[in-house]
């Protein structure tokens, strides 16, 4: 090998600058897809990803028909009350809903669509440590459009950062590369909340050291940057402080999502 | 590179996509294992320097293909990782699972130091306290503890490749008779 190659060290490390160099030129491109081997192995990964489900849950339902018979009975009639409190709720709302729609018939006025939903199954995390992603059974086929907001009961998630046919990949809002514009509810201050602060931790940075914000305060998507509708719930303060030189107030926002426990979200605006 | 080097990075390398996929499927991200530094190290393990460079860097690459952004930084890092065991191995017990644990460590925090750095310098920026809590010491401590039995699984799997062909200077033909 040696008498072939005499500069081997050489050529090595010349072909892995060269490589590298050349690698992150080509990432710092925008993409309009994931790249064919990402799509492939999003693709691979789906049957596997749905076996781990399928074996898990099954593990767990076998779990809990082994679990204490008197705690399950107990649960048993504790959900059949929950059950008939919401038959009467269901009914009360639906009473609501009908003279809701009677009342606005009257007033003329017209109902305003809050946007089209399509619910979309989470089949995948990101596989990488350093950014946080999520990958949903839902694509360009069934609508979605790029850079489309994506939420779930709690609010916002994040938004769909690639679009496969049958697939896409949601950018959370905790990944570093997030940035989305936003308002404290109270007091209307405007700021920006970036992940990159760990699993369940946003820093809102505000565009005024004087911002009104206090612990407790919701922050919601403003609509500014048309990447986002406003009105959607980030999350809340949970610390404010004002970081060297002091120009800006930055507060650490706990999400309302529980990014780590999403099994289905809502893609806004199909 | 020795048939056994080659083996072994071979090896490595088809492993890497299906750990990614194990990872994908059922490990959570934060707080769970990186299965592609613990390959690498037991790669710059098993090779010298020169040949657990583009090994470190192969695995990395297929790191930053699966995920698809800041191509290169996994790779750059993996590549050192991997270099660090290779060098590691001249200077303590090659024998030692605590050697092995060690080197485990120190690459480990060697790779995320670096991917951590390069993805700063692309405006990438992540907490300190997420990076140290959230990713390098959960990382350093899982290789410690997997490289022991991943460096087993990669060389027996890379033996039983090596057995699949005939020593060198032999024709298969030769082998059997």
């Amino acid at each position: 090998m040696r008498r072939h190659f005499p500069y081997k060290k050489i050529i090595v490390l010349s072909v892995l600058v060269a490589a590298s160099v050349t690698l992150m030129n080509v990432s710092g491109k925008p993409q309009d897809g994931p790249s064919f081997w990402g799509s492939l192995f999003l693709r691979a990964s789906k049957p596997v990803s749905g076996v781990y489900t399928a074996v898990k849950s099954r593990l767990e339902v076998l779990g809990t028909a082994f679990a204490d018979k008197e705690a399950l009975s107990r649960q048993n009639k504790e959900l059949e009350a929950q059950l008939g409190r919401l038959r009467d709720l269901e009914s009360r709302l639906f009473e609501a809903e009908a003279e809701n729609e009677r009342l606005r018939d009257l007033l003329g006025i017209q109902e305003t669509s809050p946007g089209d939903y399509l619910v979309a199954e989470v089949y995948g995390r990101d596989p990488s440590k350093w950014f946080s992603s999520l990958s949903i059974a839902a694509g360009r086929e069934q609508g979605i459009q790029p850079d489309a907001a994506v939420v779930c009961q709690a609010g916002l998630v994040g938004r769909i950062l690639e679009l496969g046919d049958n697939v896409s990949t949601v950018l959370l809002l905790t990944d570093p590369e997030s940035g989305v514009g936003a308002v404290a509810q109270r007091s209307r201050d405007l700021g920006v909340v970036l992940g990159g602060g760990g699993p369940q931790t946003l820093i809102a940075r505000f565009f005024s050291k004087d911002a009104d914000v206090q612990v407790g305060d919701r922050i919601v998507t403003s609509g500014m940057g048309s990447k986002f509708p406003d009105g959607l719930l980030i999350g809340e303060v949970v610390s404010v402080s004002v970081p060297q030189p002091g120009l800006v107030k930055e507060a650490v926002v706990k999400p309302s999502a529980d990014f780590e426990h999403l099994e289905e979200v809502m893609v806004i605006g199909r | 590179m020795s048939r056994r080097e080659g083996s072994i990075i071979a090896v490595a390398v088809l492993l890497a996509p299906l750990a990614k996929m194990v990872e994908f499927a059922a490990i959570p991200a934060i707080g769970g294992p990186d299965i592609l530094v613990c390959l690498a190290i037991c790669v710059g393990w098993s090779c010298d320097v020169w040949n657990a460079l583009p090994a470190g860097f192969a695995l990395g690459l297929i790191e930053d293909i699966v995920t698809g952004r800041a191509l290169g930084s996994r790779a750059v890092s993996l590549a050192l990782a991997a270099a660090l065991a290779a060098g590691m191995k001249r200077v303590v017990n090659p024998d030692s699972l605590s050697s092995k644990a060690l080197a485990a460590l120190c690459g480990t925090t060697l790779a995320d130091c670096v991917t951590w750095g390069i993805l700063a310098s692309m405006g990438i920026h992540i907490a300190t306290t997420h990076f140290l809590r959230g990713i390098l010491v959960p990382s350093a401590l899982w290789a410690a503890a997997l490289v022991g039995p991943l460096e087993f699984t990669v060389k027996r799997l890379a033996s039983a490749v090596q057995s699949v062909w005939p020593a060198p200077g032999r024709t298969g033909r030769e082998t059997a008779l």
